[in-house]
């Protein structure tokens, strides 16, 4: 008997190719009875992030942006020490010396956009996070090895869930196991 | 994100990590690796004392004198921070050119350029005069008025090793994430599976943790390239900014660089060398990477070759007397040592590696990466002492020696970082000595 739900549940289906999965995806990708649909695997699959709609992070842009913004801050800030702050007579040398500026202004930028890059991965992925709903799933263990994992997640009112079950279990490359859990 | 690969298709990659077929020998510490750990524990106890004499008596007591205000204490700097340099420029490389960087080349790299620069780290601090007073390199708020010397090297050094300390550490923790994520679902004690899933941040292997790590990698790559050229320019700039014979040369950046790369890469093949003494059931690294290793040590000693030979060429063609009569100290005398450790170390040996059957010998390798670590420590040494014993002044010119306590201080950052290599090379994912398995290919069709 179709199994109607109003709580939405997570149903996890592992498989052991990556192919296996991107046809999982492809089958399941569009319904509406599903409000999440995400995949975890052992290393990046080739079209699984545009499958599912996972967007370009812009870290490149970012890091860009953030080691010249620093980089010219540090550069006001050591031009403002040496012309007024602390003006001293350095062997004659002009106080504005720009070329000494250059390179300790860039050091000091790429590493804030070190940090900002990687703070930014992080917050993007919503980590850490040591406790989650898929280290519920079987076997997942293996997920870090030679399986590959895709989370549906039901939308909960008019939802079926065998009948999700069904789909992924008549595919040609069918999941080795399909398990429920609460979402 | 997406590769040229079709839909669905394995990222390939040279290895698989796969903790749960650790070897119970590989597990157990074995007696080799206790035995250089032993020496490594007595290296770094001699930088302890090393440390606390200087600490105690001051600078003297490494053998510095005047002219020779800086020896093998900024040798020893400049090779560190070289290895360092170079080593991130191989693991930025090899994560950007040929895929991800989660093997075991690129682990070495990325590994080596930390803790090389933690080795290095030691020296800005004690060798000042007055190593206490080291924050006053920083801009902080004092009722003085007072700014660091912004137009001086030493602020370069401090703000150059606290961004290359930054964006190494950010980029090898980062670069492992997935691999300590294997770890953690690898472990079989609770305890080991709490530390491991702790560091991991709780890395599940998603689509988009996948989109944002490749991202975001890639991204600190590039950074590291960027700091290690600038880290290099700056050291050199320092040299070259002086009016000294031998380091007023315009072309002393593109020497530093290469022989930082040259080392680099040598310092990595070491590594990879005692990995495999360690542990000889290692499962070795292919055929493809010996020879990417080999012929990068080539190529790169070319270079070297091609800064040495442009080095001697305008000196001889420049008319510079004081440049020509250091020349001719570096070469003979009493200060030729440096140069005679360059020539063999340096630009021979690393051309042997043109040469498949070289280049396919992990002993061969290695053996060429140590001689490429050691003439690059040549050409500090020969660069620093031979100009500072005798510059202009012949009246002014005063030889120098190393002390005990300097050379126990160098040899006490060698343990230290061996200390930490080992650590690594003993816990770290895709360096430790587990059972890996080739990755078998998987058609689409399952």
């Amino acid at each position: 008997m179709a199994e109607q739900t109003t709580a939405p549940i997570l149903l996890a289906a592992t498989f052991a190719t990556p192919g296996a999965l991107m046809a999982a995806v492809a089958a399941s990708r569009g319904r509406r009875d599903l409000s999440a649909l995400t995949a975890c695997t052992p290393e990046p699959v080739a079209g699984l992030a545009d499958a599912l709609g996972c967007g370009s992070t812009g870290s490149g842009r970012r890091a860009l942006l953030t080691a010249l913004g620093v980089g010219a801050a540090c550069f006001v800030v050591m031009t403002f020490a040496t012309v007024w702050g602390d003006r001293l007579n350095i062997g004659g040398r002009p106080p504005f010396s720009w070329p000494s500026f250059v390179i300790p202004s860039l050091s000091a930028g790429v590493a804030i956009a070190a940090i900002v890059t990687f703070l930014a991965a992080l917050v993007t992925a919503g980590l850490p996070r040591l406790n989650h709903p898929v280290f519920d799933i079987d076997g997942i263990e293996r997920v870090t090895r030679d399986r590959y994992v895709l989370n549906l997640r039901t939308a909960g009112e008019h939802s079926d869930a065998d009948e999700i079950e069904a789909l992924l279990r008549h595919l040609p490359l069918p999941p080795l196991s399909i398990q429920r859990l609460p979402a | 994100m997406a590769t040229s690969s079709a839909p669905g298709a394995r990222v390939p990659r040279s290895g698989f990590f796969d903790p749960a077929a650790t070897d119970r020998a590989a597990r157990r510490a074995g007696r080799r690796w206790l035995a250089v750990l032993a020496i490594a524990l007595l290296l770094t106890a001699c930088l302890i004392v090393s440390v606390g004499y200087l600490l105690y008596d001051g600078i003297e007591i490494w053998g510095n004198n005047i002219p020779v205000v800086w020896a093998l204490d900024i040798i020893s700097y400049d090779w560190w921070m070289g290895i360092a340099c170079g080593a991130m420029l191989v693991a930025a490389v090899h994560r950007l050119a040929f895929g991800h960087g989660r093997d075991t080349i690129g682990r070495m790299a990325e590994t080596m350029a930390l803790f090389t620069a933690a080795a290095a780290a030691i020296y800005p601090i004690i060798h000042l005069g007055r190593p206490w007073f080291f924050y006053w390199n920083l801009p902080y708020p004092n009722s003085l008025g007072l700014w660091p010397q912004f137009r001086s090297p030493l602020f370069w050094d401090a703000v150059d090793i606290l961004s290359f300390l930054t964006v190494s550490l950010l980029l090898w923790y980062l670069g492992m994430l997935p691999d300590l994520a294997a770890a953690r679902d690898g472990a079989k004690a609770l305890r080991a599976r709490r530390i491991w899933g702790v560091a991991a941040l709780g890395w599940r292997g998603e689509a988009a943790h996948w989109v944002w790590w490749q991202d975001a990698t890639r991204t600190l790559a590039m950074l590291g390239i960027l700091i290690a050229i600038l880290v290099q320019c700056g050291a050199s700039v320092m040299y070259a900014g002086s009016l000294e014979p031998g380091w007023h040369d315009t072309l002393l950046p593109v020497i530093f660089i290469a022989g930082a790369a040259l080392s680099g890469l040598g310092a990595v093949a070491v590594g990879l060398g005692l990995r495999r003494f360690l542990w000889p059931s290692a499962p070795a690294l292919d055929g493809r990477d010996h020879d990417r290793l080999g012929l990068a040590l080539a190529a790169v000693g070319l270079a070297a070759i091609y800064c040495y030979g442009f080095d001697l060429f305008f000196t001889a063609l420049g008319g510079d007397h004081y440049d020509r009569l250091l020349l001719m100290r570096r070469v003979t005398g009493a200060s030729g040592w440096g140069w005679w450790l360059i020539v063999p170390g340096a630009l021979v040996a690393p051309q042997l590696l043109w040469r498949r059957a070289f280049r396919r010998s992990p002993r061969v390798l290695t053996f060429v990466g140590a001689l490429a670590v050691i003439g690059i420590w040549g050409d500090h040494a020969m660069t620093l002492i031979t100009t500072l014993q005798h510059d202009f002044l012949p009246s002014s010119a005063h030889h120098w020696r190393p002390t005990g306590w300097a050379i126990g201080t160098f040899a006490g950052t060698i343990g230290l970082f061996l200390l930490l290599l080992l650590a690594g090379l003993r816990w770290l994912p895709r360096l430790a000595a587990r059972a890996e398995t080739a990755s078998a290919p998987v058609s689409d069709h399952g």
